[in-house]
């Protein structure tokens, strides 16, 4: 689950909040945005750096307002995620060089892209094989349930269910400690 | 109901989910994970603020030639709003009583008329006039400073 932006919000932080806020940023938040940026770049074929620097510029650049009551941290992550899944949707668009067969087919995603998304999934849920936990969680987050319909159906509290989730971004960071490959 | 999804979408909700889990981590949390996963973390630290000034830089950098840009514009539109409206002949005029008595300029200009350059249309008249007044060589009323 992310943050939802309301940009119908009354109260917007003015770009020199967000660059006093940026310059006061604890070490904590740096070893957050880093850890975010790297989770966000996993996904996309943009670099941390790039990724992290970009979301910044973004940030400053006032095309898009961060409501008062929403944290920067917050704020940044969102346009991280903006950038990252529109990079992964754009590089792979379907436009195939013969266009009379075009409108029978899905056009929105290229048949490699979707078979390398699978293939990605299924490695991801082959790691967890034997642990009924994280795959009962995979299992569920694959068929778009959200985490109350997760929990109902597990019989999990909200405590379990974010145990099971920090248990399997650990797992996938140890495992792929460069990336995930597309 | 349970919308169905596509396979995108599924990654895209894993990578949400890993995220959220970050963003839920106390401060305390993730500084112990960072120290775990970096041999020099105050340097990894230090790589990640250079990353953060470098887009504040070119941020700051964009919003200052855009801010110069904005400034120019307004400088041009005051300069012209301030104009009384001479005609063309009569700015014709004010630049040919300043050239005649500049002989160097005005060989030029009459060298430059000759090759079919020079002031030749109303927009030479026009741009030249303008010229004059940002040089500072004349005021709005063509009257020589």
């Amino acid at each position: 689950m992310h943050v939802e932006f309301v940009e119908e919000a009354d109260e917007f932080w003015s770009p020199s909040d967000i660059n006093s806020a940026i310059k006061d940023l604890s070490e904590a938040d740096i070893c957050r945005l880093n850890s975010i940026a790297k989770q966000y770049s996993y996904h996309c074929s943009m670099n941390v750096d790039d990724i992290l620097n970009e979301s910044i510029f973004r940030a400053l650049s006032e095309k898009r307002k961060c409501p008062i009551n929403v944290s920067l941290i917050a704020f940044i992550s969102q346009t991280m995620r903006s950038i990252a899944f529109n990079e992964r949707r754009k590089n792979e668009k379907y436009n195939p060089i013969d266009d009379s067969t075009a409108p029978l087919q899905d056009k929105s995603v290229s048949p490699e892209a979707k078979t390398a998304v699978h293939q990605e999934l299924n490695a991801i849920l082959e790691l967890f094989t034997n642990d009924n936990d994280i795959t009962f969680y995979l299992m569920g987050l694959y068929d778009g349930l959200t985490p109350d319909e997760i929990c109902e159906l597990g019989e999990w509290d909200r405590k379990k269910y974010s145990s099971v989730q920090r248990r399997l971004r650990r797992s996938l960071n140890k495992h792929y400690p460069n990336g995930r490959e597309k | 109901m349970t919308k169905k999804i596509n396979s995108i979408e599924m990654l895209e909700k894993l990578t949400d989910a890993l995220v959220e889990d970050i963003i839920e981590l106390s401060d305390q949390e993730i500084l112990l994970e960072a120290e775990e996963h970096f041999d020099d973390l105050s340097e990894e630290n230090n790589h990640i603020r250079d990353v953060i000034n470098s887009a504040v830089l070119r941020a700051s950098k964009i919003k200052l030639t855009e801010a110069k840009k904005q400034v120019n514009e307004y400088k041009k539109m005051a300069t012209k709003s301030n104009v009384i409206s001479l005609s063309s002949a009569q700015k014709k005029s004010v630049i040919e009583n300043f050239t005649t008595k500049d002989p160097e300029l005005n060989q030029k200009l009459t060298l430059a008329a000759r090759k079919g350059e020079g002031i030749q249309t109303e927009n030479d008249i026009e741009g030249m006039f303008e010229d004059m007044l940002e040089l500072g060589l004349i005021d709005e009323e063509g009257n020589k400073k």
